[in-house]
């Protein structure tokens, strides 16, 4: 017993550090070499790359686009998706509701890419940043249902009985109780619907037309060597504030106790 | 007065989806319809479509060798994919679930989670780094004497391609995994320890079969975004050319739109017939009630 659970520890952290951490280590330490080369022996130490990197106006432009898309889809998915996360509850044995909302969760993005292309190219509807958002959204509603749901099925539906029979009308209800008990699900929503909209490359490579945003930044400088470095130091600076986010997001999600489940 | 009530209910319910069901119809369900249209036009390359009715661009995917072996190929990729994600991650799923005390493995499971943060091509491009011809792997087995020349069947190849999805999806894997054994009662290995199971046979006759709605969802978030993935073929893959590479091509560089919409619906209902499945003979539903 105790020599297979040995084994599973040291399956379980090699695979942690080698196959998750490795990688990315190596990626923020070489965006400090002073080489366009990505091998081993290390060079100097340098932060050229990270200068280089704050001169070239695309990558703000991207990083800036980015950001945008992913408030606007965050706002979009939010406001569309907590009322129909209520009607959830209660429809969630209903098939055909249940897979109309789902669906776009289960497909693959490819799909939502080109059927947003095609539907926007035959509409004239010309590819920009808006087009960008509206594709982006399809996917987060479900998305925000889900983790917005999930906390709502675990509620107590007491709280909302025991308010009315104290004399709170419906609207009242909703402010003093159901609002500051879904408020944490609420929050984590809107915080990953926009991480996976920041982060999201093969939607937006579709619907994105001539603009750029961060990922199809990096998408276009892989394909230019020399720019090598710089994607590294790029990469180096969204992951260390990007982990930061996500490690304050996720110790909030576990003090409130809102399902882990709903990250995916 | 019942149904009245039925009604009322109903009403309500339409009344808060609304935004969601309106949104998706336009963005989600007329762009589909579209393309379904699309695929049963007459298509050439550089965007030239003629608006007849016609079957060809679904015989011409479905019988052409090529696109033929490109599905066959996708799928049997995507399927070996998931078998290496699932070996890997049940052990570690495991683990955390049963062998570690308290809510340790979450903490794990969040330290697994936070790096993917980074935006997935950057992780494609450190693998790339890691696993090509003068990268890490190679210097380090040419420099203990393991191999003479660099070992080229880790770039630009499946095996690339599979362990850079690996790294990926690994969590999407373990958390769903984590959950379901989890949440396996104590009570029952117990009973079968007392029935006199020892623990190879509880394994196969509790945990194993008890886990499969974990393992069904693990399945389809590998499964399905690996059918419509082109970014980690065209990154490490060489020159394996997956439905995902064929559909953007179709769409993009020739421009043949009912052929690329009848490919796309193609891996739309290979999608839907394989959550099916899952939905009815996995109890996958049993995990949201």
């Amino acid at each position: 017993m105790s020599l297979i659970k040995l084994f599973l520890k040291i399956f379980t952290s090699t695979v942690i550090l080698l196959l998750i951490y490795l990688p990315i280590a190596l990626v923020i330490l070489f965006s400090f070499n002073d080489s366009i080369y990505f091998i081993f022996p290390f060079k100097n130490f340098t932060f050229k790359w990270y200068e280089r990197l704050l001169e070239d106006p695309l990558f703000l432009k991207s990083i800036i686009n980015s950001i945008i898309i992913a408030l606007a889809v965050s706002a979009g998915s939010l406001s569309i998706g907590i009322p129909a996360s209520f009607a959830f509850v209660r429809l969630r044995r209903n098939t055909l509701y249940v897979g109309f909302i789902m669906i776009p969760f289960i497909m693959p993005w490819l799909v939502i890419g080109v059927s947003s292309l095609v539907f926007f190219h035959t509409l004239g509807i010309p590819l920009s940043i808006l087009t960008t958002v509206l594709s982006h959204i399809i996917y987060s509603i479900p998305l925000v249902v889900l983790i917005v749901a999930a906390r709502l099925i675990s509620l107590n539906p007491n709280y909302e009985k025991a308010s009315m029979d104290l004399g709170a009308n419906e609207v009242q209800t909703f402010t003093y109780v159901t609002f500051p008990l879904i408020y944490p699900a609420i929050s984590v929503s809107a915080l990953i619907t926009f991480l996976w909209s920041f982060d999201n490359f093969i939607i937006t490579f579709f619907t994105i037309g001539s603009e750029i945003t961060f990922p199809i930044w990096v998408w276009g400088s892989l394909r230019h060597p020399t720019n090598v470095p710089v994607i590294t130091a790029a990469s180096s600076i969204v992951i260390l504030v990007g982990s930061l986010i996500v490690y304050l997001m996720e110790t909030y999600r576990v003090k409130k106790g809102i399902g882990i489940y709903a990250i995916i | 007065m019942n149904l009245e009530k039925i009604r009322r209910k109903i009403s309500i319910n339409l009344l808060y989806s609304l935004p969601a069901i309106i949104y998706l119809t336009i963005f989600f369900y007329i762009p589909l319809i579209t393309i379904i249209v699309y695929s049963f036009w007459h298509g050439e390359p550089l965007y030239r479509v003629v608006r007849t009715f016609t079957l060809e661009n679904y015989v011409k995917f479905y019988t052409e060798e090529l696109s033929q072996n490109i599905f066959i190929l996708t799928n049997l990729i995507s399927i070996a994919t998931f078998l290496v994600i699932l070996a890997t991650a049940y052990p570690i799923a495991y683990f955390l679930a049963r062998m570690v005390k308290g809510d340790t493995g979450l903490k794990i499971i969040l330290l697994i989670l936070i790096p993917l943060e980074m935006n997935y091509l950057i992780r494609v491009f450190a693998w790339r780094n890691l696993l090509g011809e003068n990268g890490l792997l190679n210097s380090l087995l040419m420099f203990l004497g393991l191999v003479e020349q660099p070992l080229t069947i880790f770039f630009h190849s499946i095996p690339a391609i599979i362990i850079v999805v690996l790294h990926n999806a690994l969590p999407y894997a373990i958390i769903p995994l984590y959950i379901t054994i989890r949440s396996i009662p104590e009570s029952l290995y117990q009973a079968a320890m007392d029935l006199g199971s020892n623990r190879i046979s509880v394994f196969f006759r509790v945990t194993l079969p008890l886990s499969m709605p974990g393992v069904a969802i693990a399945f389809l978030f590998i499964y399905i975004p690996m059918m419509g993935e082109f970014a980690i073929p065209a990154l490490v893959g060489g020159k394996t050319y997956l439905l995902g590479n064929l559909i953007v091509r179709q769409y993009l560089t020739i421009g043949n739109w009912p052929y690329a919409s009848a490919s796309t619906i193609s891996l739309i209902l290979t999608t839907l017939i394989v959550m099916f499945i899952l939905f009815k003979f996995l109890g996958v539903r049993r995990l949201y009630e």
